[in-house]
């Protein structure tokens, strides 16, 4: 033992240490482990030498098998060889005679305005003999005759000079097509026999038939052309015109479709490629081998150990993007389908862009697959997890692709396809600023909310500590009373909701169709499928988890004065609702346009027209139970109760309140499977009221009074409009809400507020102390 | 310097209550070597990973040089130096860069560290191999280096949880010496280790743990008198067959220097 380790005791101990410091020395180290690491090497370097070069070639065989690609104005450049009994020089002559019949044949389609060139012009104008007069003349003199290229077509001719032979030249794929010819008409009427020789794969088989209908072009034109010398009409019998109706297809720029949409979807998988590895080994990884135990020993806050895991994961995922980036511009260039995007994704400015966005994307997916791997106790385990989650991820990456899909709406705020958009979009130069900006901010707000959950799993003691399980305990009741339900279950109901939502509408068309023509009868089954989803789930889950109902739905009888403001708020919500969606009509037109927002807002005229004609043909009773009633009892159990009372016991007032309320906006966004984003806001508000009120009172029948109130009100004013517009004060059809409406409903809403506000939380004698919950209690 | 005071904790597993720890008390003085012994799943793990913060107890708390671990989590850390079971060494890195990282994160300057690290190596006989990826290290090497780790800042505690687990007869040899070297510098050592005759001449008091309870504590006097029994391995032995043995009241208390 040396001195020091008894001169001065704990003298390094008790040094205060900075933790910007000792944290950034953290993110270092992290990132020197990884990238020493062959697997990450793997990831990062030999990746995009493999990817591109194979994926480039599969596309190239792709492109060129689709024979509609030849037609478009830019060609793949196809080598062909060639040889035959003639000179290379003649050789290239007839080639260059063919070039030039074609290109005359085209220009004359073109432009029928064109007159015909004569034979004397073409004769004097470049010394050179016509097709007709044989291949005779200054032409053949030269050593390298002046190929002129085909018209919009980019052959490179190799001649062939010694063997091996053209097939095998074919055959070895160092050509795409070979043409062996004869030139042995001494009368020069017919040029000779072409022979094409090609390989039974896609691209040179279409190359062929490509070249092939080329040169049947150049017989046309000769024919043409020597009917014209010797004064025959050459009229068609059949004169065909063709004439474009309707509005052109949304498309872009038809040649940058197709690769623009590619490049970064492969780019965002190859970024997520190189992140998934760091991320399961700095987490699950370490916790395997035992050093994440070491480092949590350290005097380091969690989250600083987790934002330096962070970093690194995002440095690899940015290299890896940088070198995918770097492949995949050089493999584009080199395999020349550069072209397909018309050019521009060669700009400087268009790369720092789409690397900013890989960036982005980057940041969010790593923080993601944090918060997926610190949940893991092994890298097998994450390795489980993970592969889901990247073959999800491959939703939204074809859906960016879909054609006429376009960066507004709900499209700008759906995680992955608003990066995969705008990069598009950047390729395109077709970036437009405020879906753009909405797209970039929104999903920095989901990186912040994946980093927040990462935090919150990474080091947390069941996370770290608990047995490995099976799967059976997971799904055995437990044997303890729980006063809520746990919030594992709760997800896990809520999980369940989504799949249950889409399988009831599915179902529901699958009912014969004299069943469902009877509105009533198809209404009514909409409540059977909400109490099934909303009520009966989560009670039987309730059930299996041993929770009383009292305290895990929040059923305790409310006090009188929470009744009064749930019924003040029930009545007086609707107008400001209303006026609140207005204003999103209005903002949704400055930022998307007005022309967008006025066909969105046509089209929801439309829907909710269609859909309050069909309300009207069905009793008052059914619509007060289908729409007022059973809703507002199912979502109130639910949200309020289950979801809000587990989500109390874990957090803190508002915080729950506000995680609630937003589950509570985004159901009513997906409805009918129909997309509605104007339904967020005023929803996600309204969950806040009744999350307030429910917690407050501690019981969801407030919530119930008011839920009903709102959607009765709403619903019956829709029911009965025909009859209330021949009311000269019930506002017309299109009519914005009236200004007193909204002002009384202000006023109203806010006494309703105000007395749960000042309102005593209820602890009514009677009340089961296991039921009533405290925030951030601990079971 | 070291103050447990009735820690609990329980996991739940489906249907199953697992009592880790249950109503867990004991002091440990400077200079002094606590033997926390029992058999595998009797708590001693949960115990330490709560002493160190690292878990956080249902009931109760762990102090240590006048911090509590559950509310003053960094500060109590500061104080421990720990070796768990697994090696916890960084495969790719060498043994001097996982050093002088520890060092750092402990608050040590890149001169401290070396020093320290030169001092460490010297005691631990790291030479040979700390310039190695860690990858490469046997098993004895590695725990060495997990010693080293630990003890990079000096820190007046030491929490040892299996440090000889898989070492030979040698290697744990060089871990027990250093054991007793720390004791003589006044170093405050938990000591959780199946290798109860190098326990038995290392510590000077004992708790017997089993099913998440102490069931004997003391001195291996105080140990011999309650049990009739001559050493650890029999006491050990004596507490996986009898079941229904009760936990006893803590005594040799009055044994601890403070």
């Amino acid at each position: 033992m040396s001195k020091n380790d008894n001169s001065n005791p704990n003298e390094q101990a008790k040094k205060p240490v900075r933790s910007g410091f000792r944290l950034t020395r953290l993110a270092q180290k992290e990132l020197k482990e990884t990238l020493r690491d062959r697997r990450t090497i793997v990831t990062l370097v030999l990746m995009p030498l493999l990817v591109y070069p194979t994926l480039s070639l599969i596309f190239k065989t792709f492109l060129l098998s689709n024979a509609s690609l030849f037609s478009t104005g830019e060609l793949p450049e196809i080598r062909v060889v060639y040889s035959g009994n003639s000179s290379r020089a003649e050789a290239d002559f007839v080639f260059a005679k063919i070039g030039e019949r074609i290109k005359f044949l085209n220009d004359k389609t073109a432009d029928k305005q064109e007159a015909l060139p004569r034979p004397d012009d073409e004769n004097k104008g470049n010394g050179l003999p016509s097709m007709g007069s044989g291949l005779t003349g200054s032409g053949l003199e030269g050593e390298e005759a002046d190929f002129p290229p085909w018209h919009l077509m980019r052959w490179q001719f190799i001649p062939l000079n010694a063997s091996p032979s053209l097939a095998d030249y074919v055959e070895s794929g160092e050509a795409d097509l070979g043409i062996i010819f004869e030139l042995n008409d001494p009368t020069r009427q017919k040029l000779g026999n072409f022979t094409i020789v090609s390989r039974q794969d896609a691209f040179s088989l279409a190359a062929a038939e490509h070249l092939a209908g080329e040169l049947e072009k150049a017989n046309l034109a000769e024919r043409e052309f020597r009917l014209q010398m010797a004064g025959i009409s050459i009229e068609p019998a059949v004169n065909v015109a063709r004439k474009l109706i309707g509005e052109p297809m949304e498309q872009s720029s038809s040649s940058a479709f197709p690769l623009a949409s590619l490049v970064p979807l492969i780019l965002v998988l190859m970024t997520i490629t190189g992140a998934v590895y760091p991320a399961i080994d700095l987490t699950a990884g370490e916790r395997e081998r035992g050093t994440l135990e070491t480092l949590m020993a350290a005097p380091l806050p969690r989250v600083g150990i987790l934002v330096a895991k962070f970093i690194a994961v995002l440095t690899v995922a940015i290299f890896t993007a940088l070198l995918n980036l770097i492949g995949m511009f050089v493999t584009i260039w080199v395999f020349q389908l550069d072209q397909q995007f018309g050019g521009g994704i060669f700009d400087f400015r268009v790369m720092i862009q789409i690397f900013l966005l890989l960036i982005l994307f980057g940041a969010f997916f790593s923080a993601l697959l944090l918060a997926v791997t610190s949940f893991a106790k092994s890298f097998k385990e994450a390795q489980v997890y993970l592969i889901p989650i990247i073959i999800l991820s491959l939703g939204p990456g074809l859906m960016a692709m879909a054609p006429g899909i376009s960066l507004d709406g709900v499209n700008a705020v759906v995680p992955m396809v608003n990066i995969l958009l705008l990069a598009r979009d950047v390729i395109n130069n077709e970036v437009i600023l405020v879906p753009s900006f909405v797209a970039v901010v929104s999903t920095l707000v989901y990186t912040y909310l994946a980093i927040c959950l990462a935090a919150r799993i990474f080091g947390s003691d069941s996370i770290l500590y608990s047995g490995e399980g099976s799967l059976a305990e997971m799904f055995q009741r437990p044997t303890r009373v729980n006063v809520v339900v746990p919030l594992a279950a709760t997800l896990f109901c809520l999980a369940m909701l989504f799949p249950l939502n889409f399988l009831s509408i599915g179902f529901l068309g699958r009912l014969p169709a004299e069943t469902t023509a009877d509105l009533s009868f198809r209404y009514m089954m909409m409540g059977v499928f909400t109490c099934l989803a909303f009520l009966v789930l989560p009670a039987l889950v309730a059930q299996h988890q041993n929770t009383c109902f009292a305290g895990g739905f929040g059923l305790n009888r409310p006090r009188a004065v929470f009744l009064l403001a749930a019924i003040l708020l029930g009545i007086s919500l609707w107008p400001l609702v209303m006026t609140m969606t207005e204003g999103w009509h209005a903002a949704y037109g400055e930022l998307f346009g007005s022309e967008k927002q006025e066909q969105w807002h046509a089209k929801l005229i439309e829907t909710t027209s269609e859909q309050v004609a069909r309300i009207r043909m069905v009793s008052p009773l059914v619509i007060l139970f289908a729409f007022s009633v059973i809703p507002a009892v199912c979502e109130e159990w639910f949200f309020r109760g289950m979801l809000l009372r587990s989500l109390l016991k874990w957090n803190s007032v508002w915080k729950s309140i506000l995680i609630s309320a937003l589950v509570f906006g985004s159901f009513h966004v997906i409805s009918n499977s129909v997309i509605a984003l104007d339904r967020l806001l005023p929803s996600t508000l309204i969950g806040v009221m009744l999350g307030y009120l429910a917690f407050k009172s501690d019981s969801i029948w407030p919530g119930v009074i008011l839920h009903s109130l709102n959607n009765g009100i709403v619903i019956f004013l829709a029911y009965y409009q025909p009859d209330l517009m021949n009311y000269s004060w019930f506002p017309g059809e299109d009519d914005p809400i009236p200004f007193l409406w909204a002002l009384v409903g202000l006023i109203v809403a806010t006494s309703g507020i105000l007395l749960t506000r000042f309102a005593r939380r209820s602890d009514l004698p009677g009340h089961s102390a296991n039921a009533t919950i405290e925030p951030g209690e601990v079971l | 310097m070291i103050s447990i005071q009735h820690l609990s904790k329980t996991f739940y597993a489906g249907r199953r209550e697992i009592r880790a720890a249950d109503d867990v008390s004991f002091k440990v003085a400077p200079g002094e070597v606590y033997g926390l012994l029992g058999p595998n799943g009797a708590g001693k793990t949960t115990t330490m990973r709560m002493i160190l913060g690292l878990l956080k107890p249902d009931k109760g708390y762990a102090e240590i040089a006048g911090h509590r671990s559950d509310q003053q989590p960094d500060a109590v850390k500061r104080q421990v130096g720990f070796v768990s079971a697994a090696a916890g060494v960084y495969q790719w890195l060498t043994g001097r860069e996982m050093l002088g990282f520890f060092g750092e994160i402990y608050g040590l300057s890149e001169d401290e560290a070396k020093t320290r690290i030169s001092e460490l190596s010297a005691i631990l006989d790291l030479s040979g191999f700390i310039d190695q990826g860690c990858a490469t290290l046997s098993t004895g090497q590695k725990q060495r280096l997990s010693l080293a780790r630990a003890l990079i800042h000096d820190p007046p505690v030491m929490i040892l949880d299996e440090p000889t687990l898989g070492l030979d007869v040698i290697g744990s040899q060089v871990i027990f010496n250093y054991i007793d070297i720390l004791r003589e510098r006044d170093k405050s050592i938990i000591l959780c280790t199946h290798r109860l005759e190098q326990a038995q001449r290392v510590c000077n008091r004992f708790g017997l743990m089993h099913q998440g309870k102490k069931v004997l504590t003391g001195s291996l006097d105080d140990l011999q008198k309650q049990t009739g029994l001559s050493d650890l391995v029999e006491m050990f032995i004596d507490l996986i067959e009898d079941e229904s043995v009760a936990p006893i009241e803590q005594v040799g208390c009055n044994h601890v220097k403070e």
